[in-house]
């Protein structure tokens, strides 16, 4: 009953006050594409503003009067219009890309004015051209691994896509990209994302204080959006790097009312072992290739209504074919994704915004091995499957300049296959686990309350979510709340609380962003996770430095691990939901950071002192111990010097630091005396040893690994032409001075540990071409 | 524009020299103080016998040291039962037999160490029943292979059974739980230990040995069907929660040890030794002659 007057009180929308007014409202746009601009701050003098949505809409209510109306966008000029406002008047803001003198400050800004409750530390919103500098491993972009700079978020092995935030664990974070959950971000076993940096117009992500809109992961959001189209002129890019080849292109299909956008990436990893393959006159082949395709279209078919549909398929294949004494032999390793969405934003009023969206996700891996000969033919198949589609509406109501009220809802099918073996031979065909295929259903509502008041901005929502799978229906509330307090200009305190379930669960071997990660829902016997963040903290900005901290403490329920010794993809035929450990975890810590956000040096420089710990019944009698990436230190430096930034070049060196504890593995490190096993002692040929003494450690992740650290260095060198293409050459050295981090342990036969580094020094060079 | 083209063809040749890994022999210095090391297993067809050893550390292959310097005391449902009398090489005797369904606690008292602690409660006695038909000779004409149907009569609670069998050939003893593990088929076993293999009699055999367990079964007569031989002890063993997970840890350590697959998680072998290391557990066991 309390669940439900809570809801009740949170729906009923604060009251508007009655005054004569018109609405102000429209679009904020790049001049050059018309793409919508996410984020755009547009504020009426004195000092009533608004930032514009994530499909660029604003509005703003008024008393009537004159107004000196503006609106800024980092890397755009910033455009002010005089206006007598009278009536419901549409504006739209076209701005055109430049640097103004403040727009350094105008960055600094704008995180404030995009999620006005939240600190920069709860909340990130890099802007593309900063991660576009940033130096990289292999010339290859990307966003989740410049992201992992960030205090909070850790790669979960080196140079790996994974990541984990504030303790949590890589499924935990909700990654959506054009408002569709995608399920598997890692190429390249975990080494690169599967997102391409060309086609991606904005990356926000949250680590506390999530806002009712969201749901579905206990941890973070990382909320990407896809490039629209230019609605103005046919553009491109293509850029290379030693990992991939990448063309984007966009152009009006009418202008000023519709245009699309095509990105196509492919790895170039394996042209030279196809080359060494041929001029060897292997008898078969192997390889390995990723590609990423993406697109997207747009058409604005009146003031009041825009329709997009966007399409996104990744794929990675590893394949082996041999022929030899006339057998044959193939081996193939798929995973990848498909998602598509189609979305209608319409204004219903001046004051309220929808998007209404439909979409569909898919992840598959396969794995195909097939033995053929005159005598003999034998396919063992296993392929795991998730697919999610669903139906999705969201409402903005500015209902003052003061108090926006966003509400919303979805229904979403989700359907798994997880570990479907097929094994095929001459005399059987055997096919197992098809009894865990189960389909889930859930319904979710949400509304958020958006109010400022004097020095005070609040968020304030709850989610209502209802899960329902086999027999059992799940429903769960989560409240929200985010507080900002700016008591004067500069320095503002912030305090959030966050509850979150999460209905779907990662079992993972290593979270190494292998293939054999699998998605499973939460049934009958397995509950959805839960989680409560608290975090608070304080930000004090002068002219040229932020500077900020933030605690937080994490509780989560009804997390689940595969139990020890678990293996899937082996040949141990058990049901996943047999396999693994229910239980919790809790995380807490503080994280520090100093940002220089003007001249000609800029960047970051933080400290994260963080716990995370789990508890299983069945695993280390009950007792708490670290989370595997439970790491106590982590100081991250990320920076860049603009030497040079005129009308035709631009030259700028960059630079990433980072020092972490080590991670934490299993390991035995204590033998001891066993009792043998029933009937082993009468055995005539004696107990086998590994009866007679058990090697054994006192708790899961007893080992840390070495501290972790490297420096990365990155140099820019952008041409730009009259015409307006430029080149752009990026070079980058990682991990300057050679620090071989270990990137795994093994122990061989002999019982000799093994350390594994991948990343030495490796120097790389990328190529940017946009016409 | 060629001089972009040169510097493309360049990049695709340094694309050619990715990922050099390095492996290198690493030893870690674990470096952990020696612990008690407690392995007692209650039996009511048995006086109690514990064994007391120090851990040592894993780089360390001497034998275990054997502790007999130490007090070990013994409670019967909160009731002091005795000391332990220690008799050279680890090893400690109470000349009693434990009572099915009593709760027993260990205490091990010793100057150098933290107290150690256990309890455990001694499981009912498996109801067994059996029968068993002629198949035929075997080869040697040595015993007969049967075809034997087992009931087991489950007491109501948390049971689990783990069963193995003994055979004498020429004087020979094999004894252990693989007389079960490919022949076996039946909703109430423990798939932990699973292994699809197409050539077994259900396309799937059980490592080292079959754990049955009553979840889902309560109080329910347990029906499988095996093969035999005429001169086989089948034994089931009732084991107390603790002892249960001792050996099921045991064997999935074991499995993990022998697998080819990486990255899979480890084991820590269970205990309910507070302070220290070892088992103290109980069970009753049920044995057959065919």
């Amino acid at each position: 009953m309390k669940k439900f007057v809570l809801f009740l009180l949170l729906a009923i929308s604060f009251p508007a006050y009655a005054q004569k007014k018109a609405i102000i409202n429209g679009y904020a746009e790049s001049a050059s594409d018309k793409e919508r601009l996410t984020g755009a701050t547009v504020i009426a003098d004195p000092d009533l503003g608004v930032a514009t949505n994530n499909y660029g809409f604003y509005s703003l209510t008024l008393p009537l009067g004159t107004y000196k109306l503006s609106c800024r966008f980092v890397g755009y000029k910033t455009i002010i219009k005089q206006i007598d406002l009278k009536n419901d008047t549409t504006i739209n803001f076209q701005l055109p890309t430049g640097i103004e003198l403040e727009e350094i400050e105008v960055k600094a800004k704008r995180t404030d004015e995009v999620s006005s409750q939240l600190s920069s530390l709860s909340f990130l919103n890099p802007a593309m051209e900063e991660i576009d500098r940033m130096p990289v491993i292999l010339g290859e972009r990307d966003v989740l691994k410049t992201l992992q700079f960030q205090p909070g978020i850790k790669s979960a092995r080196e140079s790996s896509a994974g990541f984990n935030v504030r303790g949590g664990s890589n499924d935990q974070n909700l990654i959506l990209l054009d408002g569709v959950p995608v399920y598997n971000v890692n190429h390249l076993f975990g080494f690169f994302s599967v997102f391409n940096s060309d086609a991606i117009k904005s990356v926000s992500m949250y680590k506390g204080g999530i806002p009712a809109r969201y749901g579905g992961r206990l941890s973070s959001v990382l909320d990407i959006s896809m490039k629209e189209g230019n609605m103005q002129e046919p553009r491109g890019v293509f850029s290379i790097s030693p990992v991939s080849a990448r063309m984007t292109y966009e152009a009006p299909i009418k202008k000023d009312t519709a245009a699309f956008i095509v990105s196509l990436r492919r790895t170039l990893l394996d042209i030279p072992m196809f080359l060494y393959q041929a001029a060897i006159e292997r008898d078969g082949n192997y390889g390995y290739y990723f590609y990423d395709f993406n697109a997207k279209t747009n058409w604005i078919i009146n003031n009041r209504n825009r329709v997009y549909l966007s399409v996104y398929s990744g794929k990675d294949s590893q394949y082996s074919n041999d022929n030899r004494d006339g057998t044959n032999s193939k081996f193939r390793y798929n995973w990848g994704n498909v998602t598509s969405v189609f979305r209608w934003n319409h204004i219903f009023s001046p004051k309220l915004f929808s998007n209404i969206s439909a979409y569909y996700s898919r992840y598959q891996l396969e794995n195909l091995g097939s033995t053929k000969s005159a005598k003999q033919k034998v396919v063992f198949h296993a392929t795991s499957e998730m697919q999610d589609l669903a139906l999705k509406a969201d409402f903005d109501w500015y209902l003052s300049p003061s108090y926006t009220l966003r509400f919303g809802g979805k229904a979403s099918r989700m359907a798994f296959a997880p570990n479907i073996v097929q094994m095929k031979g001459d005399d059987a065909d055997i096919t197992l686990n098809e009894e865990q295929k189960n389909n889930s259903f859930h319904v979710e509502s949400f509304v958020e309350n958006n109010l400022k008041t004097g020095i005070f901005s609040l968020n304030l929502g709850v989610r209502g979510v209802t899960y329902i799978t086999g027999k059992k229906t799940y429903s769960y509330l989560e409240p929200r709340a985010a507080l900002r307090v700016q008591p004067h200009t500069g320095f503002s305190a912030t305090i959030s609380y966050t509850k979150m379930t999460q209905f779907i669960h990662l079992l993972s071997n290593s979270s190494l962003g292998m293939p054999t990660d699998l998605w499973v829902a939460s049934t009958d016997e397995v509950k959805p996770q839960e989680s409560r963040q608290i975090s608070a903290g304080i930000e004090q900005r002068f002219s040229k430095y932020v500077f900020g901290v933030e605690t937080y403490y994490k509780w989560m329920h009804d997390v689940i691990r595969f139990e020890e010794g678990a293996v899937f993809l082996s040949s141990q035929d058990t049901k996943w939901h047999k396999n693994i450990s229910v239980g919790q975890g809790r995380a807490y810590g503080a994280e520090f950071m100093v940002k220089k956000v003007q001249g000609k040096l800029t960047g970051m420089l933080s400290y994260t002192l963080a716990w995370s710990e789990r508890q299983f019944n069945e695993v280390n009698q009950g007792r708490w111990f670290p989370h595997k990436y439970d790491r106590r230190h982590d100081i991250s430096l990320l920076g860049e010097y603009r030497i040079l930034n005129n009308k035709h070049r631009e030259k700028s060196i960059s630079f990433g630091f980072t020092l972490q504890s080590g991670n934490n593995l299993s390991m035995p490190d204590v033998e001891y005396e066993g009792i043998y096993l029933p009937g082993a002692s009468e055995n005539t040929h004696g107990v086998p040893d590994w009866q007679q003494s058990k090697q054994s450690y006192d708790n899961p992740n007893n080992l840390k690994m070495p501290v972790f650290h490297h420096l990365d260095l990155g140099y820019n060198l952008k041409r730009k032409k009259q015409d307006g293409k430029t080149y752009t050459w990026s070079f980058s050295v990682y991990n300057v001075y050679n620090r071989m981090n270990p990137w795994y342990y093994y122990k061989n036969p002999g019982g000799q540990v093994k350390q594994i580094s991948i990343f030495p020094v490796i120097p790389s060079v990328g190529f940017k071409y946009t016409f | 524009m060629k001089k972009y083209l040169l510097n493309i063809l360049l990049l695709l040749f340094l694309g050619a020299t990715l990922f050099p890994s390095c492996e290198k022999d690493v030893t870690f210095e674990f470096d952990r103080p020696s612990k008690l090391c407690l392995n007692c297993i209650l039996n009511p067809d048995s006086t109690i016998s514990a064994r007391l050893t120090l851990s040592r550390d894993i780089e360390n292959s001497t034998t275990f040291e054997p502790v007999d310097d130490a007090k070990i005391v013994l409670y019967e449902n909160d009731t002091e039962l005795g000391t332990l009398t220690p008799r050279g090489e680890g090893n400690y005797y109470l000349n009693y037999h434990p009572k099915n369904q009593n709760e027993y606690k260990i205490v091990v008292l010793h100057p150098d160490f933290d107290n150690l602690t256990a309890q455990t409660v001694v499981p009912q006695k498996p109801i067994v029943g059996h029968r068993q038909d002629t198949l035929e000779y075997s080869e040697q004409g040595l015993y007969y292979l049967l075809d034997v149907y087992y009931e087991i009569h489950d007491t109501p609670g948390l049971t689990n059974y783990w069963l193995y069998g003994k055979h004498t050939v020429h004087g020979v003893t094999y004894s252990g739980g693989g007389f079960f593990t490919s022949s076996v088929k039946a909703p109430f076993i423990d798939n932990f230990n699973r292994q699809t293999d197409t050539e077994a009699q259900h396309g799937f055999t059980y490592s080292y040995y079959v754990r049955i367990s009553d979840v889902g079964y309560d109080g329910s007569i347990l029906r499988f069907s095996t093969y035999g031989k005429t001169g086989l002890f089948t034994s089931f063993l009732s084991a107390d929660e603790h002892y249960d997970k001792y050996i099921k840890s045991s064997v999935k350590a074991r499995m993990n040890s022998e697998g080819e697959l990486p990255f899979k998680e480890p084991v820590q072998i269970y205990s309910n030794i507070k302070n220290g290391y070892g088992i103290f557990g109980a069970c009753t066991i049920t044995t057959i002659k065919l």
